[in-house]
């Protein structure tokens, strides 16, 4: 099966797919597949989708506290009186914010740095939310700093930068712990992962 | 003592649908050039190091006409171990989702701007996903190959490479940390780089400087530990190939001095970091550490990176990967499969007899061969005998496995 050339007979098309084919993850293969199935799509549902495309790029914003993505700021969570005011919870993106708040173990804010130090991806601390989370420490109220970067060598280095930046002040910073994945056995996890866990281990 | 017991390859180079079961002990696999033979100890190895050791590009083993359909490449094997116990690996390759040619040039680009590697790795064992470091030490191998005395000749990243896979597979946790080290290191020439554009600032460095120090300590430390008792057992099988009693030395040259423990060599480690600053920031590149290694290699005092003839470099070759095999079985406890890929027939009488000898020793030995001259004398009347060609692997029976055969076989060698 060898894939047909491109469609140009319809320039219109031929945009679209390249369009599409500039997405994440999607191929060119992809990007045609997907182009026949908007064709064939009744035009209001086409329409909602370019709406919806249009809508989030005029009206999604930065928390001007939490950095996350909201249409109102300051957003809904940290408009909400009832959340521990003294606790940030630092993560890489917004749907690390989303799988937290799945939880409902933490009450505390948030502040979101879209993003973690990799110089062989062009970011360094500049790139991040970072200043904008070391004014909003300036302000005192906060005690307690939860770091929640992923256990990855970059996540590393962003969560090294932060603890280095903040040595001396009077903040209390704590690491989620890395552990064994829930449902895991102890025989079938990798060495590092057991160490982790091993040295994170709680009194009962 | 391992062996593997089945191999199974799907859309694995020439082969859409392998499955193979392996006797212990010698196993000989002959045929034509470009039949097939190769891929077989490839697979068996990508089992052992989880990387394939020919593919410049791994996704070149990726069968295309077939894995289009079933969507991947796949190596499995069944392992049994000294203890009975039975292993099971597999490791797949997700096929990418359209072949080369001129029509993806505009994908290349944009995934090159983004993900460097198009080909995804899947490696189970016992079924359950793991990464290399969790595969590698399941089951070890040593394969010499027709290169191999370029570990002599060749530059030093296949002297470092010899140390990596050596390491690797008598402790998984050495894997890891080079892994490590290397991303390390990555991320840090890119951040000079930056620095020297001013496109980041200074204080950034330190993290990566502390991760260099802490992987790259311990990496030059495990291999200062090892070269010792390696260095022994190459000068061992040496004198046994050879026959004479030269002096063989196999020296660590490390980039960085090692001290006497771990915790000295990381303090020699820093120091050097801080005297290769000036060089830093003229090239852009991490100056010291485990990826500027090498190996010495001496008879009698004289180099043999330079100075070697090309029967002492395969004689030397081959005793380094016979010590290689000694190590591992000393370290785990447990010999190695042994892989000769198509280097018998370059030997003289007396080392084709000391290698088949040694390589007897372990409990499964799997040899590639075009000759077939007189197999019984050769390989032992023991050996298990399998045919090749065209991607079809049919076991012979030991009386089919006479000098006639020959007559299957063709003798041209490219
Ligand atoms: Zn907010």
């Amino acid at each position: 099966m060898s894939m047909g050339p491109l469609p140009a007979a319809s320039p219109s098309l031929a945009r679209l797919v390249q369009e599409l084919h500039k997405l994440p993850g999607i191929g060119p293969k992809s990007a045609q597949r997907l182009a026949y199935h908007l064709i064939r799509l009744p035009e209001d549902e086409a329409l909602a989708l370019a709406d919806a495309i249009t809508s989030v790029k005029r009206n999604v914003i930065f928390c001007q506290d939490c950095q996350n993505l909201t249409d109102i700021s300051p957003c809904s969570i940290c408009q909400e009186p009832r959340r521990n005011q003294g606790q940030i919870c630092v993560v890489e993106d917004p749907l690390d914010v989303m799988a937290l708040e799945r939880t409902h173990c933490y009450d505390g804010l948030y502040h979101v740095l879209h993003g973690v130090i990799s110089p062989l991806n062009g970011v360094t601390a500049h790139d991040l939310k970072l200043g904008d989370l070391f004014k909003r420490l300036e302000a005192g109220s906060v005690e307690e700093l939860v770091i929640a970067t992923n256990p990855t060598l970059e996540g590393e280095a962003t969560s090294m930068y932060i603890r280095r930046h903040l040595e001396g002040r009077d903040i209390r910073i704590t690491h989620l712990a890395r552990g064994l994945p829930v449902g895991g056995s102890l025989e079938y996890s990798d060495d590092q992962t057991l160490r982790r866990a091993f040295q994170g281990r709680q009194e009962l | 003592m391992a062996c593997i017991s089945r191999l199974s390859l799907t859309n694995f180079r020439s082969f859409e649908d392998l499955e193979l079961e392996l006797p212990s002990g010698v196993v000989v696999f002959f045929g034509a050039n470009a039949q097939g033979k190769t891929t077989l100890l490839e697979g068996v190895y990508l089992l052992a190091i989880a990387r394939s050791f020919r593919a410049e590009n791994e996704r070149e083993v990726v069968r295309f006409e077939s894995a289009a359909e079933s969507g991947q490449a796949l190596a499995g094997g069944e392992v049994l171990r000294k203890d009975g116990e039975r292993v099971t690996v597999h490791v797949g390759y997700q096929a990418p989702s359209h072949g080369p040619g001129p029509s993806n040039n505009g994908d290349e680009g944009k995934r090159g701007s983004t993900r460097p590697s198009p080909v995804r790795k899947e490696i189970r064992v016992n079924r359950v996903r793991t990464s290399a470091a969790g595969l590698v030490g399941a089951v070890n191998a040593v394969l010499f190959t027709a290169e191999d005395i370029q570990l002599v000749f060749g530059p030093p990243a296949g002297r470092r490479r010899y140390l990596n896979i050596l390491l690797s597979q008598s402790d998984p946790a050495y894997l890891r940390a080079l892994q490590r080290y290397s991303r390390v290191l990555q991320q840090r020439n890119r951040l000079l780089r930056m620095l020297r554009d001013g496109r980041a600032d200074p204080d950034e460095m330190s993290f990566w400087n502390d991760e260099l120090v802490r992987e790259g300590a311990w990496i030059t430390w495990r291999r200062h530990e090892t070269i010792g008792e390696l260095g022994k057992l190459c000068e061992e099988h040496h004198h046994s190939l050879s026959g004479m009693a030269e002096e063989v030395l196999v020296q660590y040259l490390p980039r960085v001095p090692p001290g006497e423990n771990l915790a000295a060599t990381e303090r020699s480690f820093r120091e050097s970091l801080v005297s290769a600053e000036g060089r830093e920031r003229a090239t852009h590149t991490t100056a010291v550490g485990p990826h500027r290694d090498d190996l010495g290699l001496r008879i009698d005092r004289v180099d043999m990176r330079a100075y070697a003839s090309r029967g002492q470099a395969r004689t030397l070759a081959l005793a380094l990967r016979l010590a290689e095999a000694a190590y591992l079985e000393s370290r785990r406890g447990e010999g190695p499969i042994v892989l000769l890929d198509d280097v018998l027939s370059e030997m003289d009488l007396t080392r084709r007899r000391r290698v088949l000898e040694q390589a007897s020793r372990f409990q499964q030995t799997l040899i590639t061969t075009t000759d077939m001259d007189d197999p019984h004398s050769f390989f032992g009347s023991a050996a298990h005998f399998f045919r090749v060609d065209s991607g079809r692997v049919t076991p012979l029976s030991n009386e089919a496995a006479t000098p006639a055969t020959t007559a299957l076989t063709n003798p041209v060698r490219d």
